[in-house]
């Protein structure tokens, strides 16, 4: 299959305003990826690619309205009230939550209070993972549970394995059975 | 259905690395749901002046070079903020240089070859219901109405034209996937050899210095390559445990310069014993055992195995 030449459009250009003249298979090469990832962090993964879909058909009709600029931030811009638009219509409690963290960071008051932390009566299979491994978290004991806070903290072995009394090398061996015991709490949902 | 979580890299410094994919990648959402349980912190709205003002100088340096721009104790209190994770999404992917240009090239390449395989579902064109979903389904607009919207008379450019091609670069990311993955078992197989775990090629190399130490503890954690194997199938799993049986006698032919001759009778003895229960659970597997069954004995194993070794390295005095 031949490949097209993706070259960097400029829409600062004026005659890049002139929708009529854009390559649209060029721009969506250039930008979907952004897009998607953009996307799936507000509505998930599973999601993401139909609600992408519904933003190219929506950029594509409201074309007239860019006024120029970066072109990448104005389709942000679309995405963001698109994707608040799918929140808010989702049924899912984990979609309402985030519509709650996104609509208010987007700067689109969506009427929600913000929700300051996941409650545990969760349906949605996100909130069952979460629950479990809140669970398994709390199995560990406090010098397991300190050695994943701190693997995932960003801090190397050599950083916290003394405030636990531990050298680097006991460090490593008792922070991968900590991990070990989580995947085995965490059995099924893996 | 996994946890993302789990695949932070054990190295320190590969750890920018892994979060700037995530942050370009399709996960982040999970991320930040994952570490905000294990910091205990909540997730709420950050806004972009927040950000801007946490990231204060090393802004410039961050969307230009990426996270290694940061200074160890910045990127590990960034790891403890996931409600910052979306806004800085937002940053890079708008005002990232070419380093997450390219980054975002790489990794939303492969994102896409990885989705169609686990979607199976080929991509739609705009218009058509969802594949294997009521088509009034009740969240979200209706694609239908979408479709209808952009009408039969669009111009030759329109979206409906960018799936089917977004299918062929699908498909073509899928063929190279493929090919990648049979060139990797064909070099396997054609070499013989496993190369992880006791099979390692420097595992035993001669270390000038190596205490008994050191070397019963790299055994030790040479063995906890296991659990990164792909050992779901009766097939991997069959192939696995004779990988980790052939490293068993790599163990027992060895010299083991390091050890002590007492040291290394009671590794011999051990690893005898351990290749033992590798036969074992080779043969229930022969006897048509399930391999979920068979895969937790062996994890069971290899994870007692693992303490045993650490047991014996801690004997001896750091």
């Amino acid at each position: 299959m031949e490949e097209p030449a993706v070259k960097p459009l400029d829409v600062r250009e004026p005659e890049a305003r002139d929708w009529s003249k854009l390559d649209f298979d060029r721009w969506h090469a250039e930008h979907h990826a952004a897009l998607r990832a953009f996307v799936a962090t507000r509505v998930g993964r599973a999601d993401a690619d139909d609600v992408c879909q519904e933003i190219w058909a929506k950029v594509w009709r409201s074309r007239t309205t860019f006024e120029g600029g970066q072109l990448r931030a104005w389709l942000f811009k679309v995405a963001r009230n698109h994707c608040c638009d799918y929140l808010r219509a989702a049924a899912g409690r984990l979609h309402r939550r985030m519509l709650s963290i996104f609509a208010s960071q987007d700067g689109d008051a969506a009427g929600l209070p913000i929700v300051d932390r996941f409650t545990r009566d969760e349906e949605e299979l996100d909130d069952e993972v979460l629950e479990r491994l809140r669970h398994c978290l709390s199995e560990l004991d406090d010098e397991k549970r300190a050695l994943v806070e701190g693997w995932l903290g960003g801090q190397g072995y050599e950083s916290f394995a003394p405030k636990l009394g531990l050298t680097p090398e006991q460090a490593h061996r008792r922070f991968h059975t900590a991990k070990t015991n989580l995947r085995k709490c965490l059995g099924d949902l893996l | 259905m996994s946890l993302v979580i789990l695949e932070v890299p054990d190295d320190v410094l590969q750890l920018p690395a892994w979060l700037e994919a995530e942050l370009v990648g399709l996960r982040l959402r999970d991320l930040m749901s994952e570490l905000s349980v294990v910091h205990r912190v909540a997730l709420r709205s950050t806004s972009s002046e927040e950000l801007e003002t946490w990231l204060g100088t090393d802004r410039a340096a961050v969307l230009d070079r990426g996270l290694g721009a940061l200074p160890a104790e910045r990127f590990s209190d960034l790891l403890k903020r996931p409600h910052f994770l979306p806004a800085l999404q937002e940053l890079v992917l708008l005002e990232g240089g070419s380093y997450w240009q390219n980054l975002l090239d790489t990794v939303g390449r492969a994102a896409g070859a990885s989705e169609l395989r686990d979607d199976a579902d080929p991509p739609r064109r705009l218009g058509e219901p969802p594949h294997n979903k009521p088509v009034g389904r009740a969240a979200g607009p209706s694609l239908l109405n979408v479709g209808r919207a952009a009408g039969p008379s669009e111009p030759i450019n329109s979206p409906s034209r960018i799936v089917p091609r977004a299918l062929a670069y699908g498909v073509l990311a899928l063929a190279a996937c493929l090919l990648v993955a049979v060139g990797v078992s064909l070099y396997r197989t054609a070499s013989g050899a496993p190369t992880w775990g006791w099979n390692a090629p420097d595992l035993l190399a001669a270390k000038p210095g190596e205490t008994p130490r050191e070397h019963l503890a790299a055994l030790a954690a040479a063995a906890e390559d296991w659990f990164d194997q792909p050992r779901d199938t009766t097939d991997e799993l069959t192939t696995r445990i004779r990988e980790m049986r052939s490293g068993c006698d790599r163990l027992i032919a060895d010299a083991h310069p390091a050890l002590a001759a007492e040291d290394r009778q009671w590794l011999v003895q051990k690893c005898r014993d351990w290749r033992d229960k590798f036969d074992a659970q080779l043969a229930a597997l022969q006897r048509g055992a399930p391999a979920a069954q068979v895969r937790d004995e062996m994890d069971k194993a290899v994870h007692t195995l693992i303490q045993k070794l650490n047991e014996r390295a801690d004997s001896h005095a750091a």
